[in-house]
C-alpha cells in the first residue's frame, strides 16, 4: 500500500510580481519520484518552497503524512536544493553534512567529531560516495556537491527533497549519477520532487509527472503513459500543430528546417527579436520537433557551466567525456595533448592559461572557450539567448564578430532591437514561443 | 444493449443502498458507456486501468458518483470533438485515500469556465437552481455528496486545458472508510 506523504490543495501564494500559485494542488507518495515541469514563471519553485516550509501559503491546506501541517513542520520534513546551492567551502564534508542546523557540541568535541565522521562515512558509503569523505569542497564539481547536499539532507532526517533545476548544465554521466541517487533515495522511502523546465532524460525516469501552468496543476501523468509531444502540449497549453505548422527538416538540402513558416538555411545567421521572453518555449518546440541538436548559450553559460577552480583544459576534457560518454579519467594522455594544442589554437589562449584555473579568464576569453566547447558537441543549431546581457560595449562587438563567423545555423536572440540591426541576415520576431515572419 | 439498459435503470432507481462498492460503480459506468457507444456509433473508447480486487470490494462511495462525471465528459468534452476520443479511469489507492481520476482527451474547457467551475466546487460561487447544459450542477452535486458523507477533506478536483482534455479527480477516504459513514 502506498503511503501518502505530502498533499497540498488550493494553495495560494502571492509574490512581489503577483499571484504565483493560484489554487495549486500537489500530491506525492512516500518513496515516489515526482517530476514537476512548467515554463518559467509557472510557479514550480514557489510550490517547492511552500512544500519545504520556506514560504507560508496565503491559503490552502497541506497534509504531511495525512496530518494537517504548518510551515514549521514542513521545514523539518523537507529541503529545497537549488541549482546554485553549494557546500560551505571552509567546512569539511562531515561538517557540511551533519553540523548544519545543529547546535555546536559543547563538550567532548573530539569524540563528537569522530562520531560524526563515522556517521558520515556510513552515509556516504550507502550512496557509493565514500571517496568524497575527505575531499576539499572547492574542488568538487557542482553536481557532486548537489548529490552530497541530497545525501546530507537525508542524514539530517529530511524525508522530502525538492531538487530545483539540478540537471542544468550536467553531463550525461552526471545525469545518470543524479538519477541513481534519486532512485536510491526513493528506495529508502524519501520523496523526491525533481523540478525542471525541460523534458530531459531524468524527468522521464520519474514515477509521476505534474505539469504546471500559470500557478496551477494542469495535468498529472505517470511514467510510460505519455509521449514527449503530449507533455509539451500540456506545458504550453495548446497543440503544437505538428502536422499543420509545416515543420520540414531537410538536412541534406536547403533549407535545414522550417518552423512556423520561417525557413532556416545552413550557414545563415538569423537574429530574433524576443518580445516577451518566450525563448524557452521556442527551444522546447524545436527540441520536440527534433529539428537537430541545439546548443543554447546564454550569458549565464559564461560562468555557470564551468568549474572555476578546475583548469581550463580539465573543463574542456569534461565536455569531451560527455561527447564520448565515458568518465573524464579515461581520456587518454594523447587526447589531452591534442586538445591542448587545438583549443589553444582556436581560442587564442596560451598553454599557461590552458593549465590555469578557469576563473582567471576574462569574459571574452570565456566566450571563445565556450564556443570551442560547444563546437565539440557538434550542434546543428546555435541559439544565443541574450548572450550579451550585462556585457560592456567593447566585448559586445567582439562577441557579435565571433558569432558572425560561426558555421551552421545560428539564431541570435536579443530584446535589444538596436543590437540586432547591426548584423545577421534578417530579423524575426518571437511572440508566445512562436516565430513571426520577417519584420523587415 | 437491452441488458445494459435494464441493468443501468435498475441500478439508478434502486433504493436499496446509497453507498455502493467501487466494483458496482464501475459496472454501472460500463453499462452507461455501452449505451452511449450505441448512440455515438463506437466513436469513443473507455479504458479502466486495472484495479485490485480487494479495492473493488472494499472501496465504498456514494451511488452514482462516477456516472454523472462520465456523462459530463461525453456531453461537454467528447460530443463536440471530431473524431475518436478516449476516456481513462484510474484508481490510485494510498493508506489515506483512494483517488479515482476520470480523464478525457476531448474539447477541454476555457480558463474562465474552469475557474468558475472550480469556484463552485469550493463553494465560492452560487450553483444555479435549474439544471441546464454547462451549469456544472452534476459535478457540484457529486462533490457535495462526498463532502457531506466523508468530510471536507474529500471531494472533486478538476484540471482542464481547452482543446486538450479534462481530468476529474475524486478523492475518497481509504478503503472501507465509508463503512463508518454509512
Amino acid at each position: 500500500m502506498r503511503h501518502e506523504h505530502l498533499r497540498a490543495e488550493d494553495i495560494i501564494w502571492t509574490g512581489e510580481e503577483g499571484k504565483r500559485l493560484n489554487h495549486m494542488d500537489f500530491l506525492a507518495d512516500a518513496g515516489e519520484a515526482v517530476g514537476l515541469i512548467g515554463l518559467t514563471g509557472a510557479g514550480k519553485t514557489a510550490i517547492a518552497e511552500v512544500l519545504c516550509g520556506e514560504k507560508a501559503a496565503a491559503s490552502g491546506q497541506i497534509w504531511l503524512n495525512t496530518e494537517r501541517a504548518a510551515a514549521e513542520q514542513l521545514a523539518g520534513n523537507g529541503v529545497l536544493i537549488q541549482r546554485g546551492s553549494t557546500l560551505l567551502e571552509n567546512l569539511s564534508i562531515p561538517d557540511n553534512l551533519f553540523s548544519l542546523g545543529r547546535p555546536a557540541p559543547t563538550s567532548s568535541v573530539w569524540i563528537q567529531e569522530n562520531k560524526q565522521r563515522r556517521q558520515c562515512k556510513t552515509l556516504l558509503a550507502q550512496f557509493g560516495m565514500e571517496e568524497y569523505l575527505d575531499a576539499s569542497v572547492p574542488q568538487l564539481p557542482p553536481s557532486v556537491q548537489h548529490r552530497l547536499l541530497m545525501v546530507g539532507a537525508v542524514g539530517r532526517g529530511k524525508k522530502f527533497l525538492a531538487l530545483d533545476h539540478l540537471s542544468d548544465g550536467c553531463t550525461l554521466q552526471e545525469q545518470t549519477l543524479l538519477v541513481n541517487c534519486i532512485r536510491q533515495l526513493c528506495g529508502q522511502g524519501i520523496t523526491v520532487l525533481y523540478i525542471t523546465g525541460q523534458i530531459d532524460s531524468i524527468l522521464q525516469q520519474m514515477d509521476r509527472i505534474t505539469v504546471m501552468r500559470d500557478g496551477r496543476r494542469v495535468k498529472e501523468l505517470f511514467r510510460g503513459e505519455y509521449a514527449k509531444a503530449t507533455l509539451y502540449t500540456y506545458v504550453y497549453g495548446y497543440h503544437m500543430d505538428l502536422p499543420v505548422g509545416g515543420v520540414e527538416v531537410r538536412r541534406a538540402g536547403i533549407p535545414a528546417f522550417a518552423l512556423d513558416g520561417c525557413d532556416f538555411r545552413t550557414n545563415e545567421l538569423v537574429t530574433i527579436h524576443d518580445e516577451d521572453g518566450s525563448t524557452e518555449a521556442l527551444v522546447a518546440r524545436m527540441e520536440a520537433l527534433s529539428v537537430g541538436r541545439i546548443s543554447v548559450l546564454s550569458a549565464d553559460s559564461l560562468s555557470d557551466c564551468w568549474i572555476p577552480f578546475m583548469s581550463v583544459l580539465d573543463n574542456i576534457l569534461l565536455t569531451v567525456s560527455r561527447r564520448i560518454g565515458g568518465p573524464t579519467c579515461h581520456v587518454r594522455g594523447s587526447v589531452r595533448r591534442v586538445l591542448l594544442k587545438e583549443c589553444a589554437a582556436e581560442t587564442g589562449l596560451t598553454d599557461e592559461q590552458m593549465l590555469a584555473p578557469f576563473a582567471r579568464l576574462t569574459r571574452i576569453e570565456r566566450f571563445r572557450l565556450l564556443l570551442y566547447r560547444v563546437r565539440l558537441l557538434r550542434p546543428d543549431i546555435y541559439l544565443f539567448n541574450r548572450i550579451t546581457a550585462g556585457v560592456d560595449f567593447c566585448d559586445r562587438e567582439s562577441i557579435t564578430q565571433i558569432v558572425s563567423r560561426l558555421p551552421g545555423i545560428v539564431l541570435y536572440l536579443s530584446s535589444d532591437y538596436a543590437e540586432l540591426e547591426t548584423f545577421g541576415t534578417r530579423i524575426l520576431s518571437l511572440t508566445e514561443g512562436r516565430l513571426q515572419r520577417n519584420k523587415q | 444493449m437491452t441488458e445494459a439498459l435494464s441493468t443501468f435503470f435498475r441500478y439508478s432507481i434502486s433504493n436499496r443502498n446509497n453507498i455502493v462498492t467501487l466494483e458496482e460503480e464501475l459496472e454501472n459506468v460500463r453499462n452507461y458507456f455501452m449505451i452511449q457507444q450505441f448512440r455515438f456509433n463506437n466513436r469513443f473508447r473507455l479504458q479502466i486501468l486495472p484495479v485490485p480486487q480487494e479495492l473493488l470490494n472494499n472501496c465504498r462511495l456514494p451511488k452514482l458518483t462516477l456516472q454523472p462525471i462520465l456523462e459530463n465528459t461525453i456531453l461537454h468534452g467528447m460530443e463536440e470533438k471530431l473524431g475518436p476520443g478516449t476516456i481513462n479511469i484510474r484508481v490510485l489507492p494510498t493508506d489515506a485515500r483512494t483517488v479515482i481520476t476520470i480523464s478525457d482527451d476531448g474539447a477541454g474547457m476555457s480558463e474562465e469556465t474552469l475557474l468558475h467551475l472550480q469556484e463552485k466546487l469550493r463553494g465560492d460561487a452560487p450553483v444555479p437552481l435549474k439544471r441546464s447544459k454547462g451549469s456544472g450542477i452534476a459535478l457540484t452535486n457529486v462533490n457535495r455528496r462526498i463532502k457531506l458523507l466523508f468530510g471536507s477533506d474529500y471531494g472533486l478536483r478538476i484540471m482542464s486545458t481547452l482543446g486538450l482534455g479534462t481530468d476529474v479527480e475524486i478523492s475518497l477516504p481509504r478503503s472501507g472508510g465509508a463503512d463508518d459513514a454509512a
